[in-house]
């Protein structure tokens, strides 16, 4: 299950209208290890495309140092679809390179989805999970001190 | 040359979980050939026929080699490499 | 190299890429089929009126054919399925959980498979239909039909009015049946089609002839059945000889071995990657004809008029001839002077084998002797009228009878030529393989379909519901229907081969994409929950591919533990426990969730209403022709 502060959500779902029809894409850094999206970062889409997404290799070789920097990983890596359902495409499935992140769609489109999915992508398999999107991260910052208190 | 080389999560299982490996070598592809005979798998994740992936990101330093001489980018001692597999979709 | 694509030209057109999830897996053969036939395969619309999943098959020389594909066949329910939802409803994991321990899937897209190549199939019978003068524009299967006509033998044998066969899931413990393992722990299939190999092989090994005689009538047994059990003395006695011995041992005593493969070993065969290329009928058409023989549709069906000459034993063939017989097709079976012996294996209906009559009860029967040049004769004479000859005779035998392709196409250039082998799709004796007898368990076993099911269902190999011989019969069906509407076009008559082996690469053509082509894969998605519980009475499936249905499904349970808590999983099975499968699937079916209850008893079947339109009940139950045409 990923669960997620409310107001991320309502950033990612921001910037998905913002640029639709072009896909938006980013990802939500957190401590290592604790499976807690905190740090919102948009992405600049290279591919700026209706039907496609790329990280700019540059703006992420910077993301992902600052994050190593910082004893962060990637939470969740998501992206906006913009004329199809909030499902995995192939490409997704594909250059899916996190194990550990979820993945989340946003529908732009509300002929197909109107709520944003979550998933797990594993060896070119895909396995749904139940988003929970929550006010505050209470009993998971409680969880959070201890880990860093260990 | 020395050269850092900072491998990525989903690598991380063919280097025995290292995070950073040590490789003495003048350019890009020979420090990916040195990678292979220590850890055999890692190669092919990179390289097709003689083309770095097209969803794999290589950077020396802080340059992208798409932009320098691809794989045949040469090294100073001291360099760093990082290999990043692009974050994209559709 | 050259490959014979036989439908280049035409093309099927409809939502290939982003069916219904329940269609995806149909979609995904129906992509690999079409286009191994050198089709081309266009993004539409479904062009069905009501179906769940259609697409629309055209030729340049008719016009389109609606290919509808629906999930039951009574037209009013739309309760969602799964591939695993139609094997638990429609008794395929009874009669594979007769020997694997339990109702449980199979493990493999089976009914998806086998209703992509049946729906396709419509639509090229249905174009067939068009030339030969029928006004029939739309073709329609179902998951369900299809998934009955897989057990249509194991029905007939369940229903059979004098002493039917009742075998539950479940009934032999395990692993009292094939596959062996050797005390080096190679797993593997042991096969023969005479008892005498059998008990010398056996002797040599200390096993007396009684004990090795009732295995023997067992072992036979197994592919009407499923079921094996082996006399345990048998078990230990094999467990405690190495892989290679056994293999010696099968040298001397004429006994065949093939260890227990995975998908991947098959990959690395030297012929493997040609026929996933290729699909699974191997095509040879002959120059121009000056003319096709201009016959005529008699009825509605599209291949009636059409004569098939079938000399075929067992199931692959049989069940070949009779789908064709099933598009209208008069069918002559050639059965040997006395009759076909399996007439008589109980259990019996109006005199004869219930099972056997099941897949072969629209044929017309002529006992020839095809060892003697009189016979042999009477079948070229039956052929040179015929539009169609069929047999599954063992690799290089038909030359020797002057019954090859190169003889009858003389006598009839027009004609088909149809082989359905057991390992190659080219019939020829040149593999090392066809010294072993290509069964249904060898192929299993040496294909990797065999490593997958047990991998699926917890058992050492694959299961003992004839999974290739029925595929099988039906792709034969289906490679000689095109062959006929190729016939049709372009004034060709020809060769089509197909075999179980070239059929387990149709099963597991999405695992060989990934093995060749990882970069054109196809997205798999992993259900939630996909399962067989246990209730009150009874079991039932349930499978929720994605969150939503998930939900609903804890909504109308009044499960209150969070879908991906830990206890989740647990608090269901305990609380499906608490009232009949029955109950449950009513609620479930409201909430529009994919579940059925798992058909245990085969002879439940016809008391299901839903299933009735692909049923008939007489001296046993019947399952008639799955494709509806208008």
């Amino acid at each position: 299950m990923l669960v997620i502060h409310s107001k991320l959500v309502e950033a990612m779902i921001a910037q998905s209208h913002k640029d639709h029809p072009i896909e938006t894409c980013g990802v939500i850094a957190g401590p290592e290890g604790s499976n807690i999206p905190l740090r919102l970062i948009p992405m600049r889409n290279v591919a700026q495309s209706k039907t496609f997404f790329e990280f700019d290799p540059q703006q992420q070789l910077q993301v992902w140092r600052e994050m190593e920097a910082q004893g962060e990983e990637p939470v969740v890596i998501y992206h906006s679809h913009t004329g199809s359902q909030a499902y995995p495409s192939r490409t997704d499935v594909e250059n899916a390179s996190e194990p550990g992140a979820h993945y989340v769609i946003i529908p732009t489109d509300n002929l197909y989805d109107r709520e944003i999915r979550s998933f797990r992508i594993l060896d070119g398999m895909i396995t749904e999970e139940r988003v929970c999107t929550v006010s505050a991260y209470h009993k998971l910052q409680a969880a959070l001190e201890q880990l860093i208190e260990a | 040359m020395r050269i850092t080389v900072n491998i990525p999560t989903i690598l991380r299982p063919l280097t025995n979980d290292q995070k950073r490996i040590e490789i003495t070598a003048l350019n890009v592809l020979e420090v990916i050939d040195q990678i292979e005979q220590q850890y055999p798998g890692v190669k092919e994740k990179l390289i097709t026929e003689g083309q770095a992936h097209r969803f794999v990101n290589i950077y020396v330093n802080d340059n992208d080699i798409r932009f320098s001489d691809g794989l045949s980018t040469s090294l100073q001692d001291g360099d760093s490499i990082t290999i990043l597999p692009s974050v994209a979709g559709g | 190299m050259h490959m014979n694509r036989p439908l280049t030209g035409c093309m099927i057109t409809g939502p290939l890429q982003n069916p219904a999830s329940d269609f995806s897996v149909i979609a995904s053969s129906l992509r690999y089929q079409s286009s191994a036939l050198g089709m081309v395969c266009e993004t539409g619309e479904n062009s069905g009126s009501n179906a769940a999943f259609s697409f629309e098959f055209k030729t340049p020389h008719t016009s389109p054919v609606i290919c509808e594909v629906t999930r039951w066949d009574d037209a009013s329910r739309h309760t969602p399925v799964t591939e695993n939802i139609i094997q638990a409803a429609c008794g395929l994991m009874s009669v594979h959980g007769r020997a694997s321990g339990k109702s449980q899937a199979l493990g493999v897209n089976y009914v998806s498979t086998l209703t992509a190549a049946l729906a396709l199939q419509g639509g090229v019978a249905a174009s067939i239909g068009q030339l030969r003068g029928l006004s029939v524009s739309n073709s329609s299967v179902s998951m369900a039909a299809a998934a009955l006509l897989s057990v249509g033998q194991y029905i007939a044998g369940a229903t059979a009015f004098e002493s039917p066969e009742t075998l539950l899931p479940g009934i032999i413990p395990q692993p009292a049946c094939p596959p062996f393992v050797s005390a080096d722990g190679v797993i593997f299939e042991l096969e023969t089609l005479d008892a005498g190999p059998w008990q010398k092989f056996w002797l040599e090994i200390g096993v007396s002839s009684q004990i090795a005689g009732k295995g023997w009538t067992a072992f036979l047994l197994r592919y009407a059945k499923a079921i094996a059990p082996m006399p345990a003395e048998l078990i230990a006695a094999i467990a405690n000889l190495s892989y290679s011995r056994i293999v010696e041992l099968c040298a001397i005593t004429g006994m065949a071995t093939c260890p227990i493969r995975s998908i991947d070993a098959r990959a690395q065969d030297e012929d493997c990657k040609r026929v996933w290329l290729q699909g699974p009928w191997e095509f040879a058409f002959e120059p121009t004809l000056k003319s096709t023989p201009a016959s005529v549709a008699g009825n509605d069906l599209p291949l009636s008029g059409l004569t098939v000459i079938e000399s075929c034993r067992r199931i692959q063939g049989p069940l070949a001839g009779h789908l064709l017989a099933l598009l209208g097709a008069d069918v002559i079976r050639i059965e040997p002077p006395g009759g076909d012996p399996l007439r008589g294996m109980p259990p019996m209906a109006e005199g004869c084998s219930a099972r056997f009559d099941a897949l072969n009860r629209h044929k017309t029967i002529r006992e020839v002797d095809i060892k003697s040049s009189a016979g042999q004769a009477e079948i070229k004479e039956l052929v040179e009228h015929a539009d169609v000859f069929l047999h599954n005779w063992a690799p290089g035998k038909a030359a020797p009878l002057n019954l090859d392709h190169e003889h009858l196409a003389a006598i009839n250039p027009a004609l088909i030529y149809a082989y359905a082998g057991g390992w190659a799709t080219d019939g020829g004796a040149q593999s090392s393989r066809n010294i072993m007898p290509g069964t249904d368990f060898m192929t299993q076993a040496y294909s990797g379909v065999a490593k997958k099911i047990a991998g699926a269902s917890g058992t050492q190999g694959g299961s003992l519901f004839t999974v290739l011989d029925v595929l099988g019969g039906a792709v034969a069906a289906q490679g000689i229907t095109i062959a006929l509407l190729n016939r049709c076009m372009n004034k060709v008559g020809g060769k089509v081969t197909s075999s179980l082996m070239s059929t387990a690469t149709l099963l597991c053509s999405d695992d060989l994409q990934k093995l060749y082509k990882p970069q054109n894969t196809d997205i798999t998605n992993k259900s939630i929950i996909d399962a067989v519980y246990a209730t009150r009475q009874g079991h039932c499936a349930i499978e929720c591919c994605d969150v939503k249905t998930t939900e609903r499904l804890a909504k109308a349970l009044n499960i209150t533990i969070g879908i991906d808590e830990e206890g989740f999983h647990q608090h269901l099975s305990d609380l499906l426990l608490s009232r009949t499968a029955n109950e449950w699937i009513e609620v479930l079916e409201q909430a529009d969730v994919p579940s059925a209850v798992v058909v245990e008893d085969l002879t439940d079947l016809q008391t299901i209403p839903h299933l009735q339109p692909s049923l008939t009940t007489g001296s046993y139950t019947k399952v008639i022709s799955p494709w509806r045409f208008k």
